[in-house]
């Protein structure tokens, strides 16, 4: 390892542009933002003295994206099932890259805008943009720098008095942020509508796969095509509107997991296209296949997956919504 | 001037209440927002901006303004500067004829604010003109001069290696010796023509 990057330590985040991409690194007495533009590199300092405020906004373009992604994805779901079986294994070239780019995305999370302020300027960091890194690079940055300035003390801070006290003068400060928070926001009551909707298409789904099965049919394929669309909107817009609202983590956590089940499905797709087109290649050529178990596998999974999905989450959500009925029957008695 | 900090999606001016909170929501956009602010928030622009006391009688007066009081020297040349021209940088007082001569020679880490990759544009002249193999006749010299050229030249800030280079150098040597072979074999082995 080098001198230089002992002394720099790289912060969670990488911001990406068309022209490279940006990072943020811990120095010694600084914060160094590195932006790569290919063959050179651009340095901005921010001391650990000089810096006044850091702003963290979160921003719904992942939501935005997470849209984008998922209409390429079922657009190509739909060109893969409308085209003919010899031409469908050229649809994973573009699904697979695109399936990607939506699981990574949704994974990622929440997207965030981060500034920095200090007395001469206030500029963005670009290599913060997802919330889950900003918030881990900041923990470590708010350490280094109130360990350089001290923290403030008690209502210091929102009366005005602009006094830092250092750490070491007064023994251990106590900094606003160990204050006791006020209350956060109130959780958004949900509806459960779009959940439900989300759950029943899964059921559906399931006697749709068992249908297809036994009559072999192109038009239940198609309505399949049509239900696993359906499902992906589903489940992206309940993923969005679950946030903030006073939904069980269990109930949210399986909205999670159906769109999970749905990216692999998809996957899958592709995949037993593949390799079917191998086989027909290699009868073609006059080989030998081995005809295993793999379709039934598969086919078992296209049924039980959604089943026990679907079951589960309308269990869940009936049991949710029976005890927010009772709760707020008793908080009607006692009123 | 009171400090103030503003929404990073709205611009609106957030107050003291929403700062140093876990989370907080924007009174105008109603969005979810972070504030930290630090202690420095409460000095402004420092004390280097007041030009301080005019020079009396008797006193040593700013080199690069007379009429001001010297309040430090130079630690660089030695030079006499008032609070104006006085720049502390890294723990250093420098005047501003010195800071601007370190940032031109290079001689201090912290002033450089670009740093050119030639590991990097080496190693590209090496392997991008590979797609159009005719190319690399010409860029396989190119690359090596470019790799030891400036073997010695500063690597990235954040911990580059030298890899790049080596690995430029070892392709483009490989190409060289490929056209190399490429010319032994057409002269050695070219049919002959037939004669009358």
């Amino acid at each position: 390892m080098t001198r230089a990057s002992r002394e720099y330590r790289r912060l969670p985040g990488r911001g990406r542009t068309l022209l490279g991409s940006s990072t943020l690194w811990l120095g010694p007495d600084h914060l160094l933002g590195v932006e790569g533009r290919g063959y050179s590199e651009n340095y901005r300092r921010f001391y650990y003295r000089d810096i006044q405020a850091i702003v963290t906004g979160r921003t719904s373009r992942w939501i935005a994206m997470a849209g984008l992604f998922g209409l390429a994805v079922a657009l190509v779901a739909c060109a893969f099932f409308a085209t003919s079986l010899e031409l469908r294994p050229l649809w994973a070239i573009p699904a697979i890259p695109l399936l990607l780019l939506f699981m990574f995305n949704l994974l990622y999370g929440p997207t965030c805008v981060c500034r920095i302020t200090t007395a001469a300027q206030t500029v963005r960091l670009p290599s913060l943009t997802r919330a889950s890194s900003a918030r881990r690079a900041l923990e470590r940055i708010r350490a280094r720098v109130e360990a350089e300035q001290g923290a403030w003390v008690g209502e210091e801070l929102i009366a005005g008095a602009l006094e830092p006290v250092a750490e070491a003068a007064s023994g251990p400060a106590l900094s606003a942020a160990r204050l006791p928070q006020p209350p956060s926001p109130p959780a958004r009551r949900d509806t459960t509508l779009l959940h439900r909707v989300l759950f029943w298409s899964l059921i559906a789904d399931s006697a749709l796969t068992v249908v297809s099965l036994a009559l072999k049919e192109s038009g239940a394929y198609v309505a399949g095509a049509a239900l696993l669309v359906i499902e992906f909107g589903l489940s992206i817009a309940a993923i969005v509107r679950q946030r903030r609202t006073d939904l069980p983590a269990g109930i949210r956590r399986l909205v999670w997991a159906t769109l999970a089940y749905l990216c692999l499905s998809v996957a899958l797709i592709f995949f037993a296209t593949w390799i079917a087109a191998f086989r027909a290649i290699t009868i073609q050529a006059g080989g030998r296949v081995s005809v295993g178990g793999r379709t039934v596998v598969l086919d078992l999974f296209g049924v039980l997956a959604p089943l026990l999905l679907g079951t589960s989450g309308l269990v869940l959500l009936h049991r949710f919504s029976s005890d927010r009925e009772e709760a707020d029957l008793s908080m009607f008695s006692r009123l | 001037m009171a400090f103030s900090v503003s929404c990073v999606r709205c611009e609106a001016s957030l107050p003291p209440e929403t700062w140093n909170r876990s989370e907080a929501v924007c009174a105008a956009c109603g969005g979810q927002v972070q504030t930290i602010v630090f202690p420095a928030s409460a000095r402004g622009l420092g004390d280097s901006g007041s030009p301080g006391a005019p020079a009396a009688e008797g006193e040593a007066s700013c080199f690069f303004h007379p009429s001001n009081r010297a309040v430090i020297s130079c630690e660089a040349c030695g030079r006499f500067v008032c609070p104006v021209c006085d720049v502390e940088f890294a723990g250093r007082h420098l005047c501003p004829t010195c800071l601007e001569t370190f940032k031109k020679k290079g001689k201090w880490k912290n002033l450089e604010n670009r740093r050119t990759l030639y590991g990097h544009i080496a190693l590209a002249l090496a392997i991008y003109p590979m797609l159009l193999f005719y190319f690399t006749i010409l860029t396989a010299p190119i690359a090596i001069f470019v790799a030891i050229r400036h073997w010695r030249a500063p690597l990235s800030l954040v911990g580059g290696t030298k890899l790049p280079h080596i690995f430029a150098i070892l392709i483009a040597l490989l190409q060289i010796a490929g056209w190399i072979a490429l010319a032994v074999f057409f002269f050695r082995f070219r049919p002959a023509h037939p004669r009358g």
